[in-house]
C-alpha cells in the first residue's frame, strides 16, 4: 500500500494554508507530523481525507487518483480513517459502543472489540456511558475506535493528548505494533521526544510546505548538547572554537557536532564546561525536539525561566 | 445497509430530544380522545334544531298571498313536510335508538327515508323557481343541489350498509375520524419537524470528527434518517392512535367504523367507510411526511439552524394559502397537497376553484417532486459544509 500526495494546494479565501506539498509513503511506516499550532497540520489531514475544498493537488492510494467525485471520497474513506475528537464522542453512547460502531462502519467485523479493549486496558470503564470519562479515558477511546477501524491508512491528529506517561507509553507501543502489520499512520503530536521513539519520519511543516524531514533511517552526527543560559554560551564561544555547524537553539541549548571534533578537541571543550557552574551536557544525535526548535526559533528548553530570580532569593 | 440501519437508528433513539418528543406525540395522539370528550361540540339533535327554527321562520318570511295557487300550495306543503320530518328526526336523535324508534315506527317512520324524503323537498324547491319567493328560499332556506346531492348519497350509504345516524358524537368512530384529520393536517408538520430539523446539525456541530469520515454516503445516510423518522413517526402515531381509540371504546359508544365518510373524486362527492377513509388519510400522510422528512433531514444538513429550517417547513406548509390571494394555474401545483384533508374532502378544489385537485394526484405529484429532491440533494451533498455554516464546492479551482 502506498500513499502519494501531490502539489496540495489549499487556502482558505485568499489566505493560503499549504503550498504545493508532495509526499510519498509506502507501508510499514509511521510518519510524525511537527509544526507550531496553526501552521496547517489538520488542514493538510482534512484536505487529504477532502474534508475541506482543495486548491488544487493530487491524492494516490496505490498508484490510484482519488479526485474529488463522491465515488471516490467514500472509496478514500474506506482506506484512510481520521483521529476523532474526543469532545465529538456521543456522550450517552458506551465507549464498547462507538469501538462497535467503527469496528462494523468499517470493517463489518466487530470481533476484535474486545481484545482492543484489552489491550488499551479499558476494561474497567469502557461499557459506562462516555459522559462519565475523563479526558484520557476519552483519548483512549478515540485511538480503539481507529484501531477497530483497522483500515491500512490512519491519520492521528494531537493522539497523545491527555494521556498520562503510562498511557503515551501504551499507545507508543500499539502504533509500533500497527506498523509492522503495515499500516501507514501519520501521527501529528508536540510530544515530540516521544515521536522518536515510534516516528520512521518526521515531517516539519513551516511557511505552508513540508520545510524539512527527519529521517530516522538516515546516519546520524553525535552532538555536545549543552544546557545552558545565554551568558554561558558567549562565555564559552570566546573561551573555544566552536565547529561552524553549531547549533544555537533558542539561546539555551549549545549544540555542537562532534564528527569534524578529534578527541583533543572534545576533552578541551569538556574541560571548559567544568569551569561553568550549572550546565547540563549529553551526547547524542539531534531529536525532533532539537529540530523543532532549530526551525522554528523558540525557547523550548527555557533554563532561564526563574532560575536566575531563585538564585537571588536564596542568596 | 443493516450496519447504516443499526447505528443510525441507535443514534437517532439515544437523543433525548428525539425521545421526548416521541413520547409526547404518543402521549398527545394516545389521550386525544379523552381530550376530544372535554370540547363542547354541536350535536346532531342540536344541529336540526336549529334547522327546525329556519324551517319556522320561513314562513314568517314569506308572505301569505305568495301561498296562493297551484305552485303556492305545493311549495308550502313541501315547507311544512319538512318542519315535520326535521321535527321527527330530531326525535328520532333524542331517543339515541338508532334510525328509528321501537314501538313508534309507524308514526316516526325512519330517519333516513325522512331525511331522503327532504332531500327530496329541498330538490323540488330548488326547481320551482316560477315561485315567488323562490330568491327567499334560495338565500336563508335551501342547501345548493349539490348539498342535497350529498346528503341524498350520504342516506344511500348509511341504507346500503345497514348502519343507523349516529347520534352521538364521541363516538369512537367519529373521534378517530377527528383524530386523523387534525393529525393529518397540521399536528404531523409540526411533529416532523421539531423530530428531524437538527439531525445532520447535530452532527455537524456536536459530533464532526467521529461521523464525517464514516464509509457511507451522505445521501445513503440522509435517505436512511429519514426513513427511519418516518418510521418512528408512524409506529408512535399507530401507538397513540391505538390507545386513544381504545380510550374511546372504553368510555363511549363504539360508532362504526363503516360509517360513510365524503370523499371527493372525479369532480364529485362520493361516501366510503370510515376505515377506507382512515386508510387513505394515512397513506397519503405517509407519503407527504417522507417527502417532508427528506427535505427536513436534508436543509439540517445545509442550513445547520434548527429555527431556519423550521421556518422553512412552516412556509412550505403554509404555503397553499398563497393561492387564495394569487390565481392558481393548475392543480398539479404541489403546494396544494400539503392539506390532505381538504384535497380529499373536496375542499381545496372548491376554495381555489380547481375541480382537478384531488387525491389520486398526490402519490403521482410526490414521485416527481422525490425526484427532484434526490436531484437536489445529489447536488448540494457535494459540497462541504465550511464552520460558517456556509457550503463550499469540494475543488476551489
Amino acid at each position: 500500500m502506498t500513499l502519494e500526495v501531490k502539489n496540495l494546494n489549499v487556502a482558505y479565501g485568499e489566505r493560503e494554508i499549504l503550498n504545493d506539498i508532495s509526499f510519498k509513503l509506502t507501508d510499514g511506516q509511521i510518519i510524525g507530523l511537527v509544526a507550531p499550532n496553526g501552521t496547517g497540520k489538520t488542514t493538510l489531514f482534512n484536505a487529504i481525507m477532502r474534508f475541506i475544498p482543495v486548491k488544487s493537488g493530487q491524492i494516490f492510494v496505490d498508484d490510484k487518483e482519488y479526485t474529488s467525485s463522491d465515488k471516490d471520497i467514500l472509496k478514500l474513506h474506506q482506506l484512510i480513517t481520521f483521529f476523532p475528537d474526543q469532545s465529538d464522542l456521543h456522550e450517552n453512547f458506551s465507549g464498547t459502543e462507538h469501538i462497535e460502531m467503527y469496528a462494523e462502519m468499517w470493517s463489518g467485523d466487530k470481533g476484535n472489540v474486545r481484545s482492543i479493549i484489552n489491550q488499551l486496558d479499558m476494561g474497567d470503564y469502557v461499557d459506562r456511558k462516555v459522559s462519565t470519562y475523563s479526558l484520557g479515558m476519552r483519548q483512549r477511546l478515540c485511538f480503539a475506535m481507529i484501531i477497530a477501524s483497522d483500515t491500512p491508512i490512519m491519520f492521528m491528529d494531537e493522539v497523545m493528548n491527555s494521556l498520562d506517561p503510562e498511557n503515551v507509553s501504551l499507545v507508543s507501543n500499539i502504533l509500533i505494533e500497527l506498523r509492522t502489520q503495515g499500516k501507514i499512520i501519520i501521527v501529528a503530536s508536540h510530544l515530540l521526544d516521544n515521536l522518536d521513539e515510534y516516528a520512521n519520519k518526521v515531517f516539519f511543516l513551516k511557511e505552508r510546505q513540508v520545510h524539512f524531514i527527519f529521517d530516522h533511517e538516515d546516519e546520524k552526527k553525535d552532538y555536545f548538547k549543552l544546557l545552558c543560559t545565554e551568558q554561558q554560551a558567549k562565555q564559552l564561544q570566546e573561551t573555544v572554537s566552536l565547529p561552524n555547524k553549531t547549533i544555537h537553539l533558542g539561546n539555551n541549548i549549545l549544540c555542537i557536532p562532534l564528527d569534524k571534533l578529534s578527541e583533543a578537541e572534545q576533552l578541551g571543550i569538556y574541560k571548559q564546561l567544568r569551569h561553568l557552574k550549572n550546565v547540563e551536557i549529553t551526547v547524542g544525535p539531534l531529536g525532533t525536539s532539537e529540530y523543532y526548535s532549530h526551525l522554528y526559533g523558540l525557547d523550548i528548553h527555557s533554563y532561564d525561566r526563574g532560575h536566575e530570580d531563585e538564585a537571588a532569593v536564596s542568596k | 445497509m443493516k450496519r447504516i440501519f443499526k447505528w443510525n437508528g441507535r443514534l437517532l433513539l439515544r437523543d433525548w430530544k428525539t425521545r421526548l418528543i416521541l413520547i409526547g406525540f404518543f402521549l398527545f395522539l394516545g389521550s386525544f380522545s379523552l381530550l376530544y370528550r372535554q370540547q363542547n361540540v354541536v350535536l346532531p339533535e342540536m344541529q336540526l334544531r336549529s334547522e327546525y327554527s329556519d324551517a319556522h321562520n320561513i314562513f314568517r318570511l314569506i308572505p301569505d298571498a305568495h301561498f296562493e295557487g297551484e305552485l303556492g300550495e305545493e311549495v308550502e306543503r313541501r315547507l311544512g313536510g319538512n318542519s315535520s320530518l326535521i321535527g321527527l328526526n330530531r326525535y328520532i336523535l333524542t331517543q339515541r335508538e338508532g334510525n328509528t324508534v321501537e314501538g313508534v315506527e309507524d308514526v316516526v317512520s325512519n330517519y333516513l327515508e325522512n331525511g331522503k324524503q327532504m332531500a327530496l323537498n329541498n330538490l323540488f324547491l330548488l326547481e320551482a323557481t316560477e315561485f315567488e319567493s323562490h330568491d327567499i328560499l334560495t338565500s336563508v332556506y335551501l342547501p345548493t343541489k349539490a348539498e342535497i346531492k350529498q346528503d341524498i348519497a350520504f342516506y344511500d350509504a348509511l341504507d346500503e350498509n345497514n348502519l343507523a345516524i349516529e347520534w352521538n358524537p364521541y363516538a369512537s368512530s367519529e373521534i378517530l375520524k377527528e383524530e386523523l384529520e387534525l393529525f393529518i393536517s397540521i399536528v404531523l408538520f409540526i411533529f416532523i419537524a421539531l423530530l428531524a430539523g437538527d439531525h445532520f446539525t447535530k452532527d455537524q456541530v456536536n459530533h464532526y470528527s467521529v461521523t464525517q469520515g464514516l464509509p457511507v454516503a451522505l445521501k445513503t445516510t440522509w435517505r436512511t434518517r429519514s426513513f427511519i423518522l418516518w418510521l418512528m413517526t408512524w409506529v408512535s402515531a399507530f401507538f397513540g392512535f391505538g390507545v386513544s381509540y381504545g380510550l374511546s371504546l372504553f368510555f363511549e359508544t363504539t360508532g362504526s367504523l363503516s360509517y360513510p365518510v365524503a370523499l371527493y373524486v372525479n369532480q364529485a362527492i362520493t361516501y366510503i367507510p370510515l376505515w377506507q377513509y382512515g386508510l387513505l388519510l394515512f397513506g397519503l400522510g405517509m407519503i407527504v411526511s417522507y417527502i417532508f422528512l427528506l427535505i427536513i433531514t436534508g436543509l439540517s444538513w445545509m442550513i445547520q439552524n434548527i429555527y431556519l429550517t423550521l421556518f422553512i417547513v412552516a412556509v412550505l406548509v403554509f404555503l397553499p394559502q398563497l393561492w387564495t390571494v394569487i390565481n392558481p394555474v393548475t392543480s398539479w401545483q404541489p403546494s396544494f397537497y400539503t392539506e390532505i384533508v381538504s384535497v380529499v374532502t373536496g375542499e381545496s378544489a372548491a376554495l381555489f376553484n380547481l375541480p382537478g385537485i384531488t387525491f389520486w394526484k398526490l402519490p403521482i405529484i410526490a414521485f416527481l417532486i422525490w425526484l427532484i429532491l434526490e436531484g437536489v440533494f445529489h447536488l448540494i451533498f457535494k459540497l462541504i459544509p465550511t464552520q460558517r455554516s456556509g457550503l463550499k464546492r469540494r475543488v476551489t479551482q
